[in-house]
Parts: structure tokens; C-alpha cells; sequence
């Protein structure tokens, strides 16, 4: 009996490289989902700021009072990473057409498409950078400001790990994809390589999922 | 074994003009995501705090599906490749039911309590004084190692 471990062989009748990737997606999503679940049960009995008794406690573990997403970010804060999601929407809008260009022997076109997809993950980096670099300067983390308003700590922590994990899977992405351009450009990717193009595709969606779900529980609930 | 190129094909003719619309359906999907929680942006009331929990994560479900159906596939793929994509989900039902917060009380360790007053009180405004000493100072008891921080649960669930 074979064991199929080669390029472009299979196993369960799915390509092993998709398959691979698939396994490293399903590994990854447990680990969001662990942050999500930690998020959600940290956030589940605190009180939100500004609700009642509890904006007059305070406590080290930071676990009374959480901080209401409108009043912490801001309505421009919630509605420009709104716009972070449309552009990341759209960034998997524009993998797919890679993915059916390269289908169809459409290099040229992937080419663009790719470009864009990249550019797209670009934008959504430097858009949560301004927001991180914001939020810390409002929370006082980069020098002893006297203005800098009080902060929930287990927010934070969260908030930062959430945002920061996904934030680093989508600069993977944007390498992952910068490597598919250069494939693509050199005449390395091409119809052949379809298989290529499908994974760098799943990976990218997986991180468009994910940013969905983070957008709904840090920022709209 | 199944060519992959001609399981490509299958699907492709599928799905090909799906893509755009998927996009529009994910886009007005998060339009209204945003507005749930701000009707006022529309000049609505604004909704029950249950509603807007419950709708939102609903929206974000279907939009998980879409993405997960559409552009990863899956509606195409194989059967094998299912339920290795379902297990996440899965994982995520058992922690949170694992990790849910079945006790009224949130206990928090003495030693791990410090009250600060409000900014108000910090000042010494009037209001600030006519305040009683916060529920957490009344509750905690020196002589027991930990305090209750219950709430009630309405303020715990309404925004």
C-alpha cells in the first residue's frame, strides 16, 4: 500500500496540501475560538460602563467594569473598522477572482486581482495600526500622560490579543499573498498551480471569517 | 482517484456567478450589523438589548456560513472535508457551554480588591458625599478571605 505524500496527490479524494491546509484552519479556528470563549465569558458579568452602580467601581483585576464599545471606541472608532470589514470583504471578493482567473488561465487578470487583494490587506494593517496606536495613547501606554483615561484590564487584554492575533494571521496573509504576485508574475503559478492559488484562497477567507466574528463580539455587542 | 481539475470544473460552473452576489449579501449584512446596535443612525428607537445580542450573532453566523460555503468551498468539497471543517465549531459549543457563567456571584479574592471612588468622589463634589461607601466595601468582610461582587442582573445584561 502507497502512503500518497507527493505534490498534487490525494488523500480522502482532497489534494493533500488543501487538506493540510484545512487541518492548520481547523487548528487555528480552536485557538480563536478559545480567545472568543475567554472573551465572552470575561465580558459575560461585567457590568458595561456607564450602566448603573458599577462605573463607581474599580477593581485590580479590572472584572467590574467593562467598558461600553461606543463610549471606548468611539461611533467614528465602530464605524471605521466597519469600513475595515468592508474593505476585508472585499479583499476576499478580489481572492476569488484570482482563484477563478488562475481557473481559467487568466494570469494576467489573477495578476491584478492578487495586487489587489494585497493592497486590501494592507489598507486593513494600517488602519488597525492607527486604531492600537490611538487607543494606546488614550490609555497612557506609551508615557505618563495625566490625561489618559482609566482602563478595564481584562478588556485590554482581550481587545489586544483578539485584535493582535488576527491582525498577525492577515500580515501572514499579505505575505502569503505577496508570494502568490511574484508567482504569478515570474510565470511560477499558473493553471497547473491552480492548487496553490486555492490554498493561499482558504487561508485568506478564513481570515475574513474570523475578523466577521471579532467585529461582532469586540465591537458591536 | 478523482481528478482534482475535473472536480474544479464541477463547481466552478456553479458558483462563478454567485461570487458577486455573495459579496453584496456580505456587505449589506454588515450594513445592517452596524445599525442594530445604533438605529438612531437611521432614526429608529432604539432595539431591546435581547434583540440586538441575539440578531447580531445571528448575522454574523450567516455571514461566517457564506464565507465558509461560498469562497472556501465547501458547498463544492468533498464530504471528507465537512466535518474536519465543523470541528471548530463543535470545540467552540463545548468551551462556551464549559466556560458559561452558571454562579450568580462573581467571587473575586480579597487580596485582589482595591475601590477607587469615582472621579466625582475623588474631588469631593456633593453628590460624591452623599454617597454611601460602595456596595463592594459594605460586602467585603476582613475576616473572609473573599467578597461578593453580585450584581443585579439586569444591569449585567442591559447596555
Amino acid at each position: 500500500m502507497s502512503i500518497a505524500i507527493g505534490p498534487g496527490e490525494e488523500s480522502l479524494g482532497v489534494d493533500n496540501g488543501k487538506l493540510g491546509m484545512w487541518t492548520f484552519l481547523v487548528m487555528d479556528a480552536m485557538t480563536f475560538a478559545g480567545f472568543l470563549a475567554g472573551y465572552a465569558r470575561l465580558r459575560w458579568k461585567a457590568p458595561l460602563d456607564g450602566m448603573g452602580q458599577a462605573s463607581e467601581l474599580v477593581n485590580t483585576v479590572g472584572s467590574t467594569v467593562w467598558p461600553n464599545p461606543y463610549t471606548t471606541f468611539g461611533v467614528i472608532g465602530i464605524q471605521l473598522t466597519a469600513f475595515n470589514t468592508f474593505i476585508l470583504i472585499c479583499s476576499s471578493v478580489t481572492m476569488v477572482h484570482v482563484l477563478s482567473d488562475v481557473a481559467a488561465g487568466r494570469i494576467k487578470r489573477a495578476e491584478k486581482w492578487c495586487l489587489a487583494t494585497m493592497i486590501g490587506g494592507l489598507f486593513f494593517l494600517g488602519i488597525q495600526g492607527y486604531e492600537w496606536t490611538h487607543l494606546m495613547q488614550v490609555w497612557g501606554f506609551f508615557s505618563e500622560n495625566a490625561a489618559a483615561l482609566p482602563y478595564n484590564q481584562n478588556f485590554v487584554a482581550t481587545f489586544l490579543s483578539l485584535t493582535g492575533f488576527h491582525g498577525a494571521h492577515v500580515a501572514v496573509g499579505v505575505m502569503f499573498n505577496t508570494i502568490l504576485y511574484l508567482g504569478l508574475r515570474n510565470g511560477k503559478v499558473g493553471k497547473e498551480q491552480y492548487t496553490f492559488v486555492e490554498i493561499a484562497g482558504l487561508y485568506w477567507h478564513f481570515v475574513d471569517l474570523v475578523w466577521i466574528l471579532v467585529f461582532t463580539f469586540v465591537y458591536l455587542l | 482517484m478523482a481528478n482534482s481539475h475535473e472536480e474544479e470544473k464541477l463547481w466552478f460552473g456553479l458558483l462563478n456567478p454567485l461570487y458577486m452576489w455573495i459579496w453584496i449579501a456580505l456587505i449589506v449584512l454588515t450594513i445592517v450589523e452596524v445599525i442594530i446596535p445604533e438605529p438612531e443612525l437611521i432614526g429608529m428607537e432604539p432595539f431591546d438589548r435581547t434583540f440586538t445580542v441575539v440578531s447580531l450573532i445571528g448575522l454574523a453566523l450567516v455571514k461566517t456560513v457564506l464565507v465558509a460555503a461560498y469562497y472556501m468551498h465547501l458547498v463544492g468539497e468533498r464530504p471528507a472535508i465537512i466535518p474536519i471543517a465543523c470541528a471548530p465549531f463543535l470545540f467552540s459549543i463545548f468551551l462556551t457551554v464549559g466556560l458559561f457563567p452558571y454562579e450568580d456571584d462573581v467571587q473575586v479574592p480579597a487580596r485582589y480588591q482595591k475601590v477607587i471612588k469615582a472621579p466625582a468622589a475623588a474631588e469631593g463634589g456633593d453628590d460624591a458625599k452623599a454617597k454611601p461607601t460602595s456596595a463592594l466595601e459594605k460586602k467585603a468582610n476582613p475576616a473572609n478571605e473573599v467578597a461578593s461582587l453580585s450584581q443585579p442582573k439586569k444591569e449585567n445584561d442591559t447596555k
